[in-house]
């Protein structure tokens, strides 16, 4: 089994690529306000498969962001969730 | 009581290092009410010793502690702790931020950091206190502070456990309140 890595940087919300499996953004949302946080939030789910995991850093307030009910949580405290819808 | 810290303070910042987490227990245990006021510990840790100090923290005190997350709101009456691998800002409007900027002082959080930011977010409302630390963090933070009026407290370093960062702080801050620790309770227990 082979993994492809990709590099996307978030000023640019379109993005051809994807759906991943895998999706990590830790501690980038921090320097973002709330309007913004939740726009890429949503634009990263877009881009992560259904069942697919995604990684925030550890004090990132990602449960207030709009599409968070897609998500369920893995790990609370280390901001590890999984897609489920 | 110093003329100078009889402001209207509603945010105390609390920075400390080596030997930080006792003198806070103590200034915790000590505390009846936090009224009006907000209080912020930024407390050096190793940085990949996960604890739960607002935990520990709680045990001493009624008053909710909670540990901070990115754009949390800093309410009055609740004690809030940084958390580790993380700088602690603040926001004009009253909400945390933080960032993972490189260490500040060999530190992450930095007490400069919030001292700084504090001053420039709330200005002569925020009081910053230096305790018992090894290094020299804090010390320009004070600085940010009192230059926009703020108030600013040393511990006695020869009440401290490690006396180098209150040292330095009065070494950069000449004019800073020096209290022991009862005195401090003391103070937050009158400006609430």
């Amino acid at each position: 089994m082979s993994a492809v890595f990709e590099v996307h940087d978030l000023v640019s919300l379109y993005w051809e690529k994807g759906p991943f499996d895998l999706i990590v953004c830790r501690n980038v949302l921090i320097y973002f306000n709330t309007q913004l946080q939740d726009k890429v939030f949503s634009f990263l789910l877009e881009k992560l498969k259904v069942g697919g995991i995604i990684a925030f850093g550890s004090r990132e307030s990602v449960f207030y962001c709009q599409d968070f009910n897609q998500l369920e949580i893995l790990d609370q405290d280390a901001r590890i969730f999984r897609k489920i819808g | 009581m110093p003329e100078s810290l009889e402001k209207l303070v509603n945010t105390v910042i609390i920075g400390a290092s080596a030997g930080g987490i006792a003198a806070i227990r103590t200034i915790l245990s000590g505390l009846h009410s936090l009224g009006s006021c907000r209080l912020i510990i930024v407390l050096h840790r190793m940085k990949n010793v996960e604890s739960q100090l607002h935990e520990l923290f709680q045990r001493f005190t009624p008053i909710p502690c909670l540990e901070v997350s990115d754009k949390m709101e800093a309410e009055f009456g609740k004690i809030y702790i940084a958390p580790a691998n993380y700088h602690l800002l603040f926001e004009k409007e009253g909400s945390f931020c933080l960032e993972a900027d490189y260490r500040v002082n060999h530190s992450r959080p930095s007490i400069d950091v919030s001292f700084e930011s504090a001053a420039f977010a709330f200005g002569p409302a925020v009081c910053g206190i230096l305790l018992s630390g090894a290094n020299e963090d804090g010390a320009l933070g004070l600085k940010h502070i009192a230059s926009r009026d703020g108030s600013i407290i040393v511990q006695d370093p020869s009440e401290a456990e490690f006396s180098k960062m209150p040292l330095s702080g009065l070494k950069v801050n000449p004019d800073s309140a020096v209290m022991q620790l009862n005195e401090i309770i003391n103070y937050l227990n009158f400006i609430q």
